[in-house]
């Protein structure tokens, strides 16, 4: 029955061809799904019956892939992700930095030294003082609000950080599914679960913009993915990780199951983890040590100094109630004043009347506030010196500081003169139209302060953010070399399991000329059939 | 290699995009006008952008400064002037009545002249300005000479910074100026007094402490003149200092227009042809030509 076998071999063709067209279909039908690997019907000739061939038949549908730029990606796309990561919160902060610009800090701060020369010119002019106060208060303003930025700015990146764990977690939670689908498909056979495996390699790029990470094909066919040695994903098990607040009051990525910090060295996660935990960090510090430095040294000036009410009568500027917290002293015209913890305002005033044959000074209430005065006409003033840091003075209302805080994040002007004009020190003497203190103050703006002397604070400011334009040019260039090579690694795969359309359409043409090929064969087959059965029954 | 529609789609995407994106950066410089728009745009240059900017601002205000002093030094200087005038009236009249010819009328009359000449004098002594005296040394807000000519103020000096290292002192004390080599509050009174008196002996006698005062004066009005002059040349300085600067910072900062306005063109060009290209090759496939 040779016909037969003819009939077959036409019958197997057609399946064939078809079949292959099935495929051609489904590559046409996924030419734009993530991830998805052109797929090949592979066409093997079927056992022979001796010297004649007996068709063809698909042997397998085979998924075309490189591995081995696989692995590339995945090694090279954490750390084109960290870069990225870094750089979208570097571009941030540039633009909380608002430079070069006329709100910036650096020109807040220029503002502020000239209204101190504008106060040198002007020292009786209640203008020229509400000048000095308002400048001051949007340089105050300026530093904290910038510095809560920042500090807001961490806080997204730590929900951040939190969201991209969950992420994380449910991308090896997907990758163990397929291992145990993947193991349970292609058990026994010698084809493969393509679109499934095309699953778990898309689920591994994606793992690997978020964490650098080893992974291993084993014999089951199931991935084996580690993290610096410890198992991530082992067949259908998982070691997932969390997050938990840590000492600084961010949250620190550990394993779940042994509660150890995860190291991880790049990807996303890094990024954003150096970000928050030490690239912010250092332009607050760096704030804060501008903001420290600028309260200290206007208020050791400022302490010098004497507002404009002068030295004939101070008036305290703040009600003092309640007792003193701490021991202190100070002194007046010269002559040392003990207070201690406990004390109230009348007791205070007698401590300092009891001095008054020495200091010529006589203390007095006005309400609840202090009042110091002459009390015989030599000496006619009140000199008041301050304790080393004036806080005793400031307590009690008679030392106006100029500012209150101890970094960017609470600088203030102080409540003194918050609440009254004259109390800004821009006298050395006492006297109305002096204005030594003022050209002291405003010439701090020359002083090397910063740095063990080595910088003024505009110089110190400036080169903040030098640092942020050198550190954002610096991730960017990395990001920008890095974007390349993968964008080549990209191609190159894309170049390998990528949809070519005019590809598959010729294909169509091949498989499609061979199935009306095939069907003729067919027909001829049978007609020959036909005539021999024909003659057949005409016998 | 085997390119396919992804990759050529990627591609027609990724240059689209580029180009797009040097548009956005031309389009931010053409409208700020400045090379420099964020610290990345160039670190180093923003350094000596800050610094530029910074003295510029200084001198701004070192400027502003020299007016103020130019206000006190130049009110000093014509109030010195009048003192001087009246002097001379005083000096004229004490010539006059000193001599033989004067009668103890003319010399009552005189008197009252010399009463009318002191009460300017120390209408100008007391000269304030935006409520600030001039000659109250740093007790500004007191009024320095009482009627009889004693001082109230202080020998305080009132310094104007008028730049880095460099302050003017632009007062000087009444007591100082007015009261110095010579009282000429006293002289004015003692010369009314020997008027009144009929005199002629303290008449004279008034003549030579007239002329000391005078030298005085002269001798503050050439001081003045002289802080004056040194704050002009310091204006002057300041002004030349704020062109070179504000030369210097442009060529940092501000972009090039012409450049751009070029650069803009290639890169319009280069987005056109982006998209000229995309639809060259994205539109046909090989089932066009089949059909």
């Amino acid at each position: 029955m040779e016909a037969l076998r003819s009939l077959e071999i036409g019958i197997r063709a057609v399946r064939t061809q078809r079949q292959a067209l099935h495929v051609i279909g489904h590559n046409i039908a996924n030419v734009n799904t993530p991830g998805f690997s052109r797929q090949r019907a592979v066409l093997a000739t079927t056992l022979p019956q001796g010297f004649m061939g007996t068709g063809v038949k698909v042997e397998s549908i085979q998924r075309l892939r490189d591995e081995v730029v696989d692995f590339y990606i995945r090694e090279e796309n954490p750390t084109l992700n960290r870069w990225k990561a870094k750089l979208e919160v570097l571009q941030g902060m540039e633009i909380l930095f608002n430079e070069p610009s006329d709100s910036s800090i650096g020109k807040i701060l220029g503002d502020f030294w000239n209204s101190w020369s504008d106060l040198a010119n002007n020292p009786e002019s209640g203008a020229a003082r509400a000048n000095v106060r308002e400048q001051g208060e949007a340089l105050c303003e300026a530093f904290r609000s910038l510095y809560q930025n920042l500090k807001d700015l961490q806080i997204k990146i730590d929900e951040e950080i939190k969201t991209e764990v969950e992420h994380l977690n449910s991308i090896i939670q997907q990758i163990a599914d397929l291992n145990q689908q993947i193991e349970k498909i292609e058990l026994g056979k010698s084809s493969q679960a393509n679109d499934l495996r095309d699953k778990r390699d898309l689920l591994l790029d994606e793992l690997s913009q978020l964490i650098n990470f080893k992974y291993q094909e084993m014999q089951d066919n199931t991935l084996r993915l580690s993290v610096y040695g410890q198992l991530l994903v082992s067949k259908a098990t998982v070691s997932p990780f969390m997050t938990e607040a840590g000492e600084s009051g961010f949250l620190e990525i550990k394993w779940k199951d042994s509660g150890e910090r995860v190291i991880i060295t790049s990807g996303r996660l890094k990024g954003l983890l150096e970000m928050r935990d030490e690239v912010i960090p250092g332009f607050l510090a760096q704030l804060n040590e501008l903001a420290a430095a600028l309260i200290d040294q206007v208020n050791a000036l400022h302490r010098q100094g004497i507002g404009l009410d002068g030295t004939n009568k101070i008036v305290g500027w703040k009600d003092f109630t309640g007792t003193l917290d701490s021991d202190g002293s100070f002194e007046i015209n010269g002559v040392n004043i003990q207070v201690f913890a406990g004390d109230d305002l009348d007791a205070i005033v007698n401590r300092i009347n009891a001095e008054a044959n020495n200091t010529g000074v006589e203390a007095s209430k006005e309400g609840d506030r202090l009042v110091l005065q002459p009390y015989s006409l030599n000496p006619q003033t009140v000199k008041i010196s301050a304790d080393p840091d004036g806080i005793m003075l400031n307590k009690l209302g008679i030392l106006a500081e100029f500012f209150q805080g101890t970094g960017a994040e609470d600088i203030d002007l102080d409540d003194a003169i918050k609440q009254d004009l004259s109390k800004i020190a821009a006298s050395g003497n006492g006297a109305p139209g002096d204005n030594s203190n003022a050209l002291l103050i405003f010439q701090l703006k020359d002083k090397p302060v910063l740095e063990g002397g080595s910088s003024t604070f505009s110089d110190y400011y400036s080169k903040i953010i030098a640092d942020l334009g050198v550190e954002t040019r610096q991730i960017s260039g990395l990001k920008e070399n890095q974007e390349t090579l993968l964008e080549q690694l990209e191609n190159r795969r894309q170049s390998i399991c990528g949809v070519s359309l005019d590809e598959e359409t010729t294909n169509i043409i091949l498989f499609q000329q061979a199935y009306r090929a095939a069907v003729y064969f067919l027909q001829i087959i049978n007609n020959m059939l036909d005539i021999l059965g024909k003659a057949m029954i005409g016998l | 290699m085997r390119i396919t529609d992804a990759m050529l789609a990627g591609k027609v995407i990724n240059s689209i995009n580029e180009s797009k994106a040097r548009l956005g950066e031309l389009q931010t410089i053409l409208s700020t006008g400045k090379k420099v728009n964020k610290p990345s745009d160039d670190p180093l240059r923003i350094s000596s952008m800050f610094n530029f900017e910074k003295e510029l601002e200084e001198i701004d205000q070192y400027l502003k400064n020299t007016e103020t002093a130019t206000t006190w030094i130049d009110l000093t200087c014509q109030t010195l002037t009048q003192v001087s005038e009246i002097l001379n009236s005083a000096r004229v009249i004490a010539l006059r009545e000193s001599n033989a010819t004067a009668t103890s009328q003319s010399r009552a009359a005189s008197a009252q002249e010399v009463r009318n000449l002191r009460t300017q004098f120390l209408n100008l002594a007391n000269t304030s300005f935006g409520g600030r005296y001039l000659f109250s040394g740093t007790r500004t807000l007191t009024q320095p000479f009482t009627e009889d000519g004693a001082y109230q103020g202080d020998d305080g000096k009132i310094q104007i910074q008028i730049e880095d290292r460099q302050t003017i002192a632009v007062n000087a004390p009444g007591n100082e100026v007015f009261q110095g080599d010579e009282d000429i509050f006293a002289v004015l009174s003692d010369l009314e007094v020997a008027l009144t008196n009929n005199d002629t002996q303290a008449i004279s006698s008034q003549i030579e402490r007239i002329d000391r005062g005078l030298a005085q004066i002269h001798r503050w009005e050439g001081e003045f003149g002289g802080r004056g002059k040194r704050v002009e040349i310091f204006k002057s300085r300041l002004k030349e200092q704020m062109v070179g600067l504000t030369k210097l910072l442009s060529t940092i900062e501000d972009a090039d227009m012409v450049k751009i306005a070029i650069e803009l063109q290639h890169a319009g060009a280069a987005y056109e042809a982006a998209l000229y290209a995309g639809r060259e090759i994205m539109q046909y496939t090989l089932i066009d030509f089949w059909k």
